[in-house]
């Protein structure tokens, strides 16, 4: 998994390709939290996203939480095979996916 | 003689002709036609009737009106009109006798007609009874013989004698013809009617007693014109009679009367001719004149000069009969000549003399008197000249006769009264009564009276006397029959239109409410009373109606409920054992309209039997589901008790027969599969062979011979059968609801065309399969409904699934990469598409990251994976195994997925994802292993 940041201002693009699974769910997961109080939108660009677990999972509803208390968060780019398990999984109600 | 067979000859027609029109070949043929043979055969019959009865006064007393009855009335109205018709005509052109001749012709002609109208609108189509077909004969004749008298009313005598001699022959002959007729009919027919059907029909008890009613009243109706017309012409005859003798007395009384005032007046002018009033001037006045007695009276009274002598000086006021004369010397008195009734004299009683006064010119009286035999001599011309034209009616007679009953005056000089056969009784037969007496062969009414010593009897033949009453009394009679006739069928038609079609309409109306159609309503309004009752009936049909309503919705009500226990009853979780994966039940039911009995049951009896069965309850409703329970509940007991499968059908079919007092039974087909030994031992009783799929194969029929359905009888025996099922074989049980699904043509869906979808499908999982079938069976039905629970089962049996690539891992998070490769080139080698290991990848990462965490606690162990494929049903199957803590995952919860964000958690999610996009997870633990199996369809 790759992960690629961009800061615009309030605004903080995380861009991720590859598998967010339970290996590499950690490291997305120290990215989100090292976000600066500053970032009011996150966005996440699920582009290169081929495969997500419920580790994965976790890691975005965390990063939902914390996002909502001061601001806001948004999926991008986010393909079928992973729109079907957010779906699936009620995920696709809770998160902004654009 | 010929008259007996003129009479039979009308049976000899019409019984065999009736009997012939009852054939079904003869019945075919167009109603008119046979209408218009039938009037022809009995126009003839009538004709020849009509020639041969028997004869009398210019005429046939016949039974030709018999054949036109019967045509009529037992056969059709046109036959009647056209045989009366024909008949008719005959009679009136070429038939004998002229006198009846008119009268008749008509009469036939309106017999017909009157028998068509019989048959149509009194009898409508039904047979006569014998007694009927008598009683319309008789007024039939009877209009015959008003019609005859009618038309010969100048000749009133002749009509009457023909009448009164010939009517009861005609009457009774044709009755008697007809009747016969209609009995034989009436005994030779097969088919009874329906006489004790429930009582009598209102018109036959209203026309019986309206009979009697006219009878009775026609009885006394006809008594009474008879006396009056008895009085009123016994009145007339005497008084005729009467009257004529005192005609016939006062003629003769004037005519003596004048013949001797003008010898007196001849006496007193030769008197004052002679002008001497000597005794012997008076005995030649006497002797010339021929009279006895010449007296010359003084206005004294005394009798100045007499021929006789020893008068002289009698005194006129010292007797009544000569006192009389006194009165000519009134002043008062206008009159100047007196002349006496022949009778004793005031002298001598004994003697009788006629004596008749004058007054003279010189006041004095003259008296001349007749002695008997002067008298006699007198009145005899007088009395012959009167009689000579006098006549009492036509065949009367008039006598006068002397003291001696001689007979003066007629033809019969010097016969006494009773020379002649006169009865006469002077001591008790008083003048001015009327007597009988016969004379000349007949009875006579007479009477007498005495005038001038001559005694004058009239008398009239009592048969002349009688017939102008008789003729009146007959015309009278006959009538009266034509009008009472006439009014009872009035009476009878208007009730019957007033009361009985109504009646009637309100039956049939009732009869159709009976029959179930309750919407029907009573529309008969002609009274109020029939508006009454109509309202009536309509309100508590309606009534009616509502109460059922309520009771059907109550019922379907408890139908509901029935349904939702029978519903309950059986085991509707799927997969119900998740943790097996040698074996998978899905099974369904979708019951027709109202509870049925089909049901299915299945349950492990030990860790590795699992029984599974469908059976089929006789009947609907509340009794066959409760039936349905006793059965799945019986069976299981005894499946819990490890007998083999044969053995508990014997013995629930045994238990089930006991209090079936309702008869009920239930087919079952049922077996017990070992999932370690593949061994499938199964039974049939009564129902329908499941199909057996072979891996690789198709769907066969299995067909073993099924014993009895259970709770037919008791010690039925059904038969174990045996055989090996291999992984990857199926079995599909299902109950006729399928079968004989029916199109709204009334098509079945068949074995035939079962078994030919569910090879189409074969490969389907039995989630999907069964739906699809039920969705077939549905098309074909259409718009029919459904009549019987459709049920289906599927059996499939995986046996211990084999791996066939293994590798272990140990039970660490790094090792996930390696183990989802090793998935994943699996996947690959069999052409998995993309997603498909997506998915795939993620389960395998939620169960082994969860085994990696969570079995060994302690320290490290190992996982062992292990990744098969079936070709045949392109199904994957993935298997996760540990040693480590005894835990299964699958008994999570799933996690509530609608939770809002911060509400959500994590748990369970990715065993939620895995059973989500897994066709199957199961899990077992199997000799310290903790194992999970996973499949998924390629």
């Amino acid at each position: 998994m790759t992960i690629d940041k961009v800061v615009n201002g309030e605004a903080f693009t995380i861009k991720i390709a590859g598998r967010i699974d339970t290996m590499t769910a950690p490291e997305l997961e120290n990215e989100i939290v090292s976000i600066d109080e500053s970032t009011k939108d996150l966005i996440l660009d699920m582009t290169g996203v081929e495969y997500i677990s419920s580790a994965g999972l976790r890691v975005l509803l965390a990063a939902q939480k914390k996002m909502g208390k001061v601001g806001s968060m948004r999926l991008t780019g986010v393909c079928d095979n992973v729109m079907e398990v957010l779906e699936m999984t009620g995920f696709a109600d809770i998160l902004v996916i654009e | 003689m010929n008259v007996v067979i003129s009479i039979l000859s009308n049976s000899f027609v019409t019984v065999p002709l009736y009997f012939l029109l009852k054939h079904p070949k003869i019945k075919e043929i167009p109603y008119m036609w046979k209408q218009l043979a039938i009037g022809l055969i009995f126009g003839l019959l009538a004709i020849y009737n009509s020639d041969h009865g028997v004869a009398y006064l210019d005429g046939y007393i016949n039974v030709r009106d018999a054949s036109v009855v019967l045509s009529g009335l037992a056969f059709g109205a046109p036959a009647g009109l056209i045989s009366g018709f024909l008949s008719g005509l005959y009679r009136l052109i070429l038939g004998t006798g002229t006198y009846t001749r008119l009268a008749s012709s008509i009469a036939t002609m309106l017999i017909g007609v009157i028998c068509a109208i019989q048959r149509k609108y009194v009898l409508e189509g039904r047979r006569p009874s014998w007694i009927y077909g008598a009683g319309i004969t008789c007024v039939c004749e009877d209009i015959h013989m008003l019609l005859i008298c009618s038309f010969n009313m100048r000749e009133t005598a002749e009509a009457y004698s023909y009448i009164r001699n010939s009517s009861i022959r005609i009457v009774f002959g044709n009755a008697l013809s007809v009747a016969i007729a209609l009995l034989i009919i009436a005994m030779l027919r097969k088919d009874k009617e329906y006489y004790r059907e429930k009582g009598e029909r209102i018109t036959r008890i209203f026309t019986r007693y309206l009979v009697i009613c006219i009878t009775i009243a026609y009885c006394l109706t006809s008594l009474f014109t008879y006396r009056l017309q008895s009085d009123i012409s016994e009145a007339e005859v005497e008084g005729n009679i009467f009257r004529s003798i005192q005609e016939i007395k006062v003629d003769i009384l004037m005519s003596s009367k004048e013949e001797m005032l003008s010898i007196a007046k001849d006496i007193e002018e030769e008197y004052e001719k002679l002008g001497s009033s000597s005794i012997s001037t008076l005995k030649y006045l006497a002797d010339s004149h021929g009279v006895y007695d010449i007296n010359i009276i003084g206005s004294d009274g005394i009798v100045k000069r007499s021929n006789k002598p020893e008068i002289i000086g009698f005194d006129m006021n010292s007797g009544t009969q000569s006192r009389e004369f006194m009165r000519l010397f009134d002043e008062g008195w206008n009159n100047n000549e007196f002349v006496q009734e022949y009778g004793p004299v005031s002298e001598n009683g004994s003697i009788s003399r006629k004596y008749c006064g004058i007054l003279m010119r010189n006041g004095n009286l003259l008296q001349i008197g007749y002695s008997h035999d002067q008298f006699r001599e007198n009145l005899d011309e007088q009395i012959y000249s009167v009689i000579r034209n006098r006549h009492i009616g036509n065949r009367g007679f008039i006598f006068v006769c002397d003291e001696d009953k001689k007979i003066l005056a007629s033809e019969n000089q010097e016969y006494y009264l009773n020379d002649i056969g006169i009865r006469f009784d002077e001591k008790n037969m008083l003048p001015g009564n009327f007597y009988h007496s016969e004379y000349d062969g007949e009875i006579y009414i007479f009477s007498y009276i005495i005038s001038e010593g001559y005694y004058i009897f009239g008398g009239i033949p009592e048969a002349e006397a009688n017939y102008m009453r008789d003729f009146s009394t007959y015309f009278s009679i006959l009538l009266q029959i034509l009008v009472f006739t006439i009014l009872f069928f009035l009476l009878y038609f208007l009730v019957k239109r007033v009361i009985i079609k109504n009646l009637e309409t309100i039956n049939g109306n009732l009869s159709e409410i009976s029959n179930g159609n309750l919407d029907v309503k009573v529309d008969v309004h002609a009274s109020r009373e029939f508006s009454t009752l109509s309202e009536d009936i309509n309100k508590t049909v309606d009534t009616l109606k509502k109460y059922i309503r309520e009771a059907e919705s109550r019922i379907d009500a408890e139908l509901e409920y029935a349904k939702q226990i029978q519903f309950s009853a059986l085991p509707s979780v799927f997969p119900p054992y998740p943790d097996e994966e040698r074996f998978d039940v899905f099974a369904c039911m979708f019951t027709a309209k109202e509870v049925g009995g089909d049901f299915y049951d299945f349950y492990k009896i030990d860790e590795d039997r699992i029984a599974f069965l469908i059976a089929d309850v006789s009947g609907k409703g509340i009794p066959a589901s409760l039936f349905m329970m006793r059965a799945k509940t019986t069976i299981k007991d005894l499946a819990e008790q490890k007998l083999p499968v044969n053995e508990i059908l014997i013995e629930a079919n045994n238990r089930l027969c006991e209090g079936n007092e309702a008869g009920m039974f239930v087919t079952v087909f049922m077996a017990i599969a070992d999932l370690k030994t593949g061994k499938l031992t199964y039974a049939n009783a009564g129902h329908n062979p499941p199909l057996l799929l072979r891996k690789g194969g198709d769907f066969e029929f299995l067909r073993a011979r099924p014993g009895l359905v259970l709770a037919g009888m008791e010690g039925m025996p059904y038969r174990l059968n045996e055989i090996e099922i291999l992984p990857g074989d199926r079995i599909f049980l299902y109950t006729d609801g399928v079968t004989e699904a029916t199109d709204e043509s009334n098509n079945l869906f068949g074995e035939e065309l079962l078994h030919s979808f569910i090879n189409e499908h074969k490969d389907e999982l039995a989630k999907n399969l069964l739906p699809m079938l039920k969705k077939a069976i549905d098309g074909f039905a259409g718009n029919a409904p459904q009549f019987d629970d459709i049920t289906m089962l599927i059996f499939d049996y995986f046996g211990g699934i084999p791996m066939q690539e293994e590798k272990t891992f140990p039970a660490d998070i790094n090792a996930l990469p390696d183990v989802q490769s090793f998935f994943e080139s699996s996947l690959e080698k069999i052409g998995c598409s993309m997603k498909t290991m997506m998915a795939v990848s993620v389960a395998i990462e939620e169960i082994f990251v969860n085994v990696a965490h969570y079995a060994y606690p302690e320290g490290e162990g190992d996982v062992t994976v292990g990744f098969s494929y079936d070709s045949d049903s392109r199904t994957a199957g993935f298997r996760i195994r540990d040693k480590g803590i005894r835990f299964n995952p699958l008994e999570h919860k799933d996690p509530d997925i609608t939770l809002s964000a911060d509400e959500r958690s994590i748990g369970g999610l990715g065993i939620f994802i895995t059973r989500k996009t897994m066709d199957s997870v199961s899990y077992r633990y199997y000799k310290g292993e903790n194992i999970l199996t996973m499949k998924k369809r390629i």
